[in-house]
């Protein structure tokens, strides 16, 4: 499958501190990637990276194609890209902006726009120093849909929204989503694990792991085991299995590549003694802490 | 619609206050200009008093909302930080510097021009002859002030990150300034003419342009702010250290040292007299002290002019101790006739404080250069406003005894003028003390060539300036020490002056020496 996103060791450091350290990433054509990650993993640096907002220190990247070092002036015709913390020209009124914007897109759709408009309730007459944040973001969000772009890029869009303007913009990400790439940051877990499709987790500034949302999902399990008569922790374990502990008769990990032939049979090797098996799926949530945790322990 | 046009639109519907501003600053500047032109001097009434005098910050107001505008305008897509909106929206870059170009061209150049036009037009010159160096004049002061605002504004986020940088410029410069002048002295006759001087301000200048020109285009292109502001901070640097060259041999190069009968100018210094004062110098809160050394000057042939471009003076003592304070700047005109002038030579205190009492011995050197009048011809004075092909639109000085007041276009007129005053219809004008009258009968006038093809830098086309005759202090005997009279030469309509062009003949350097002198007995009291 074609990549919309593809990096290759990319790093980017500011004098000593390592942003972002050797990221490979692939992001597949069509589909809706989350990077999350805790704050300051360097989700943000690797998308201003990626758009070429900063220079790379080291690696490479491809966005659509092309160089990353090269994504400027009309490589903005195929991507909508919306930050939180970026600067907007307060001066103007929606109307105005809109219609500024409308020039430099060929393919800027006004019947999309006006669907926008409706969709997200915007007063087009009202000075955008006016508006509140989350109106301000349905305003750049709908600058950057208007135009039917191959890729959306958005960094931390839900940050600080009340739930039913967060809902909003998921609603308008997911129409879109059939039609272009969706790469978004966030360390909103529960509004990420509702709609993507992809999901990267960078920590200190490495990427984790990166992959379907679906087969992280089957990956991942919480495994309790009952042993009769109760053991000690054999050793070593599996290194999948994070966080074993146990308590009387009761084992409890979390197998990172749970699979369902072979985990049980691992149990029963480890464990002759298993009296009992429980195994329950993971929130996304859950698994990054399982993840994070990890991390901190090496 | 053309990209450029289509920002170049948003910036017009945003910005039109600071237009507003500045377009009113521009009108305010023409009208005052005309002002001037009709009522200057008499200051005929009060409120034109306070017209002609606030009239006198217009330009640094108007100056100043250009700055302001062009900083506005380019800031509003500001190339700094990764924050910007407009960073990842379709702009292309060229179209963005096109844009911004054509706003400063159609808000600031277009009206400047046309105002420079009409005063052109208004002072009485041909705006089709003067077309051409009209558009040249835009590449001195405005150039340079609006292409050094737009690098300022490529290099900064807002309106204060640029006060910061001016401010950074300013406490650079100034840095620059003191540490040429302590380590560097001979630098400041640096505008001494020589060729080898003009090379280095030549490179210099380039530098500094070449890289406030380039800067805002790449900054534009690549968004590389820190780059960007080491490539314009390393062209100050390579600037400085070619400032910093040291500048004597430069001088002493390019004015040759002549034997004194070869020198068209002949220097005695009259006997020194000696002073009964143990001077301690000028009071404490200053660390120089002027020496004053007097010279008799003659044998400056009929239509010549020699110009003391700088002196150097070298101190020998007894003792070996040997100091200098290097080649200093002079601006003095050597006449024909025997003329006594005395010279001001700055020294460090503590150096004089240390050996003003000693006898020693001074080499005095003098970088000279010399001119001679070419098309020379007589003018008659009329009562009225006249025009003459070299001078410009000129008339009689209301105030003045001996000022005619000049307007030319891009810059003032260079010549060599002189008035015998006796043969005049005018009288002899106000004589002073221990004047004699027969020593006191020319006025000389006398302005350097400039370049006659790039115009001076401003704003208006029109140069006023004033051609002064000032009367040369003459002695009968190059030997006196007689304390030296003069007079002020008084023209009128019907004075009969002599004007030429003076031509540049040569550079040369010639060398005196006070064999015997005390420093305290050249102290110049006077000067304080």
């Amino acid at each position: 499958m074609p990549q919309a996103i593809h990096t290759e060791q990319l790093t980017k450091r500011f004098g000593r501190i390592t942003a972002v350290d050797c990221v490979n990433l692939d992001v597949p054509k069509g589909a809706l990637y989350a990077l999350v990650g805790q704050n300051g993993a360097g989700k943000t640096t690797t998308i201003k990276v990626l758009m070429n907002l900063i220079p790379v220190t080291q690696g490479f990247a491809t966005v659509l194609g092309t160089d990353s070092r090269n994504i400027r002036g009309k490589s903005y015709t195929q991507i909508g890209y919306v930050s939180e913390n970026q600067e907007i020209p307060e001066w103007m009124k929606v109307g105005s902006l809109l219609e500024y914007l409308r020039d430099f897109y060929p393919t800027w759709d006004s019947a999309l726009e006006q669907s926008l408009v409706k969709q997200f309730d915007l007063q087009l007459d009202r000075k955008i120093k006016t508006l509140s944040r989350g109106m301000k973001m349905k305003v750049a969000l709908a600058t950057a849909l208007a135009f039917d772009p191959r890729l959306i890029v958005l960094g931390e869009p839900f940050g600080g929204l009340d739930p039913l303007v967060r809902d909003q913009l998921i609603e308008s990400l997911l129409e879109r989503a059939a039609e272009s790439t969706v790469f978004i940051s966030s360390h909103d877990l529960a509004e990420i694990e509702n709609f993507s499709s992809h999901v990267g987790y960078l920590e200190s500034g490495k990427l984790l792991f990166s992959e379907e949302m679906s087969s992280l999902a089957t990956r991942f399990r919480e495994v309790e085991v009952i042993t009769d008569p109760a053991l000690p922790l054999p050793s070593p374990l599996p290194a999948s299995w994070l966080h074993p502990k146990s308590s009387g008769a009761l084992v409890r990990f979390i197998d990172s590549h749970f699979d369902e032939q072979n985990t049980p049979a691992d149990i029963q090797r480890i464990f002759p003694n298993a009296k009992d098996i429980q195994v329950r799926a993971l929130s996304l949530r859950a698994i990054f802490l399982a993840m994070a945790r990890k991390s901190e322990e090496a | 619609m053309i990209e450029f046009l289509h920002i170049f639109k948003k910036d017009v519907r945003r910005h039109w206050p600071e237009i507003l501003i500045s377009l009113s600053l521009v009108a305010l500047y023409t009208r005052h200009e005309l002002h001037l032109w009709q009522t200057s001097p008499e200051y005929a009434s009060i409120s034109s008093f306070v017209f002609v005098l606030s009239g006198r910050y217009i330009p640094f107001f108007l100056a100043l909302s250009w700055i302001f505008l062009i900083l506005r305008v380019v800031q509003s897509e500001t190339l700094v930080g990764d924050r910007q909106w407009w960073v990842t929206k379709p702009y292309v870059w060229w179209q963005l510097l096109i844009s911004k170009l054509f706003f400063i061209f159609v808000f600031i150049w277009v009206p400047l021009f046309h105002v420079q036009l009409f005063l052109l037009h208004h002072a009485g010159f041909s705006i089709l002859t003067n077309l051409g160096r009209l558009f040249l004049m835009q590449f001195t002061l405005p150039l340079v002030l609006f292409v050094s605002t737009f690098a300022l504004a490529s290099l900064t986020k807002n309106l204060v990150q640029a006060l910061l940088g001016v401010g950074v410029v300013v406490v650079v410069v100034v840095v620059v300034v003191v540490f040429i002048v302590g380590l560097w002295l001979d630098s400041l006759s640096g505008h001494m003419p020589s060729d080898s001087s003009l090379f280095m301000d030549r490179l210099e200048s380039l530098l500094l342009f070449g890289s406030i020109v380039l800067v805002p285009v790449c900054q534009f292109a690549r968004r590389r702010t820190w780059a960007s502001r080491i490539t314009i901070a390393a062209s100050v640097g390579a600037a400085t250290v070619l400032s910093l060259i040291p500048f004597a041999s430069r001088v002493e190069q390019s004015y040759p040292l002549v034997a004194t009968k070869d020198s068209p100018a002949q220097f005695t210094i009259p006997p020194i007299l000696e002073s009964q004062e143990n001077s301690s110098g000028l009071p404490g809160f200053t660390s120089d002290t002027l020496l004053s050394i007097p010279v008799n000057v003659s044998g400056v042939a009929p239509g010549s002019v020699v110009l003391i471009d700088g002196m150097k003076i070298t101190a020998d003592s007894p003792d070996d101790s040997h100091w200098t304070r290097g080649w200093v700047s002079e601006y003095r005109q050597l006449w024909p006739g025997t003329q006594r002038q005395n010279h001001s030579y700055e020294v460090k205190r503590k150096d004089y404080e240390r050996v003003k009492a000693r006898v020693l011995k001074l080499h005095i050197q003098l970088a000279l250069s010399e001119y001679e009048e070419v098309d020379a011809r007589t003018l008659i004075l009329p009562a009225a406003t006249f025009r003459n092909s070299d001078l410009g639109i000129c008339r009689l000085a209301l105030t003045g005894y001996q000022v005619l007041e000049c307007r030319k276009p891009f810059h003032s007129a260079a010549y060599m003028g002189r008035f015998d005053a006796p043969h005049s219809p005018c009288g002899s004008g106000r004589r002073f003390p221990n004047s004699s009258p027969a020593n006191l009968d020319v006025a000389y006038a006398w302005a350097n060539p400039t370049d006659e093809v790039f115009p001076d830098p401003g704003l208006n086309p029109i140069v006023e300036y004033q051609v002064t005759f000032n009367p040369v202090s003459r002695i009968p005997d190059a030997n006196s020490t007689s304390p030296v009279g003069y007079s002020v030469a008084t023209l009128c309509p019907g004075a009969e002056i002599r004007l030429a062009r003076p031509l540049f003949k040569r550079h040369f350097r010639t060398q005196l020496e006070l064999p015997a002198v005390r420093l305290q007995n050249l102290f110049e009291r006077a000067t304080f």
